[in-house]
């Protein structure tokens, strides 16, 4: 059976280009329990404040760039990084845990060498404004034609201009300003079969919870995180909802990122 | 008006690569202790280059004296410069000089100190975006750490309130936007101090708290929540003349027991609101 399907020249472009890319399958069965993420999918993280959204973000962020052998995939990762959130020692940390838990055997000054090295395949875009944004966005399409090593999109975090965007001139509900950033992941993640991950505040666009995972207007992920902190003790839930799959994992937060914890 | 031409004639930005950023960070000190032991331990070391750091309570609860003693401390530093931003009109050069003969500083060093402590007096947040953008411009990579201190951003917001709809929130989101951009492209550290206002809706992270704890929550609105990496709760131990800070992110606590220890000598202007 064969069908004919048009593409445009710059879709024949993407798909060229995307033909080698490395895939995140089975990053981490503590982070996507299903053995995912498969290309082209897009992953939300939500939570209340402080529970842990964009640790989240930099675990994956991590798992993707180190090299195979080191517990990762030797990725290239482009971030947005809206929120200043991301804090490089952090991330460093990270790394380093990973990167120590999977390889033990490797010595000190070899691991440090693996982990900087591995720190040049994660472009970062800072952006202050909304034409900035709209600036990284096009040169995002540009580095994913010509680098075939990236597998993952990232931004932290979705809603972070809606407020200077929404104005008494100008309203936007939240909602539909979340539909459209997410069609546009949706054509991205499309057309170069890259993963999108993104934060999300739970106040921000609360309604689009109600989407079900399985919606092309929802990502195929979402994972909620919650906190069951309190005087005595530190625990944190994660429940991902995968295409109508759901699946629950608890974790701790320390200096080197998050910590799951083995039923 | 953005239009694709617009935007890719306009493109400023780049990214830059992690270990580029790493580069950056390592060659220059990424922590500033506060100076005050037990608030360095709660905030893992001290107030962190590139964050910005909440404290958040209510009213008399020592906010502004402990901003004021980091204030002081930071600017005994060397290589390091202060900026306090004013918005309440109550920022006196005599108790900052008090504070200072306490430690027993030589007047030389006092005056040093004091020349350190740059003071911004800002009424509205226009001119809060107007300083953080003329400290972008000039800034430059040879420049000391700076730590701005804002003491207290909710004075300014409050201009807005009762406006057309959306004004208030436009002027902080730019100003958040503003405040950013210094911190990611600069050597800075910001502290804002926020009051707590009570409501029903806003639980914090621990849900198992007293009950007084559940009817607060800071105030600037939703999209403010979210803003600070780091946020400290500071709360007044009625009747034991104690005031407690703790950490919303390590759910870490820390007391203390007499307001002289944290404010030396200046706590009289505290004592006497408090009568």
């Amino acid at each position: 059976m064969s069908t004919i399907v048009a593409e445009s020249g710059a879709q024949l472009v993407a798909r060229i280009s995307s033909e080698n890319r490395p895939t995140l399958e089975n990053l981490c069965s503590d982070l996507f329990p299903d053995n995912g993420p498969p290309p082209g999918r897009i992953v939300e993280i939500t939570g209340e404040s402080g529970t842990g959204k964009s640790h989240f973000l930099m675990e994956i962020m991590a798992r993707a760039i180190l090299p195979t052998e080191y517990g990762g995939r030797d990725a290239h990762v482009i971030f947005f990084d809206l929120d200043c959130k991301f804090w490089i020692i952090r991330f460093l940390h990270i790394l380093e845990k990973i990167a120590c838990a999977s390889n033990p055997d490797s010595d000190e000054k070899k691991t440090k060498e693996v982990i900087e090295k591995c720190l040049n395949g994660l472009f970062i875009f800072n952006c202050f404004s909304p034409g900035e944004y709209e600036g990284a966005l096009q040169e995002m399409e540009e580095l994913l034609t010509s680098d075939s090593s990236i597998a993952l999109v990232t931004v932290g975090t979705i809603g972070a201009f809606y407020w200077v965007e929404c104005t008494e001139e100008k309203p936007i509900k939240m909602t539909t300003y979340y539909k459209k950033a997410l069609q546009r992941f949706r054509k991205v993640s499309n057309d170069y079969k890259v993963v999108f991950a993104f934060t999300r505040p739970d106040i921000f666009a609360p309604d689009v919870e109600k989407v079900p995972t399985t919606d092309a207007d929802s990502p195929d992920y979402r994972i909620r995180l919650i906190s069951h902190c309190t005087e005595e003790a530190r625990g944190f839930e994660a429940e991902t909802d995968a295409r109508g799959q759901s699946y629950r994992t608890l974790f701790n937060i320390d200096n080197f990122g998050i910590k799951f914890l083995k039923l | 008006m953005l239009t694709k031409k617009s935007v890719l004639k306009n493109r400023e930005v780049s990214y830059v690569s992690a270990y580029k950023l790493y580069q950056q960070t390592i060659q220059r000190p990424q922590i500033i202790p506060t100076g005050v032991k037990r608030i360095d331990e709660l905030l893992d070391g001290g107030l962190q280059i590139g964050r910005i750091v909440e404290i958040c309570g209510q009213p008399t609860s020592a906010k502004s004296q402990l901003s004021l003693s980091i204030a002081v401390n930071v600017a005994s530093r060397k290589n390091i410069e202060t900026i306090y931003v004013d918005t309440k009109h109550d920022l006196s050069g005599v108790v900052i000089r008090n504070m200072l003969r306490s430690r027993r500083y030589t007047e030389n060093v006092i005056a040093e100190t004091l020349q350190k402590i740059r003071v911004a007096r800002i009424y509205s947040v226009e001119k809060l975006i107007e300083l953080f953008e003329n400290l972008d411009k000039r800034m430059t990579d040879k420049d000391n750490s700076l730590v701005i201190i804002i003491d207290s951003l909710p004075s300014l917001m409050y201009l807005h309130h009762g406006e057309a709809k959306f004004e208030g929130l436009n002027l902080l989101a730019e100003s958040v936007l503003r405040m950013r951009k210094l911190v990611s492209r600069h050597q800075v550290a910001i502290l804002v101090v926020n009051i707590i206002t009570c409501g029903r809706k806003w639980t914090p992270v621990e849900k198992k708290k007293p009950e007084e704890m559940r009817l607060q929550k800071p105030s600037l609105g939703k999209h403010w929540q979210t803003v600070p990496c780091v946020r400290l709760l500071s709360k007044w131990i009625i009747d034991s003349h104690a005031v407690s800070f703790y950490n919303f992110a390590n759910q870490m606590i820390t007391g203390f027991e007499e307001r002289k220890k944290l404010s030396y000598t200046s706590s009289l202007r505290m004592a006497d609101k408090s009568k």
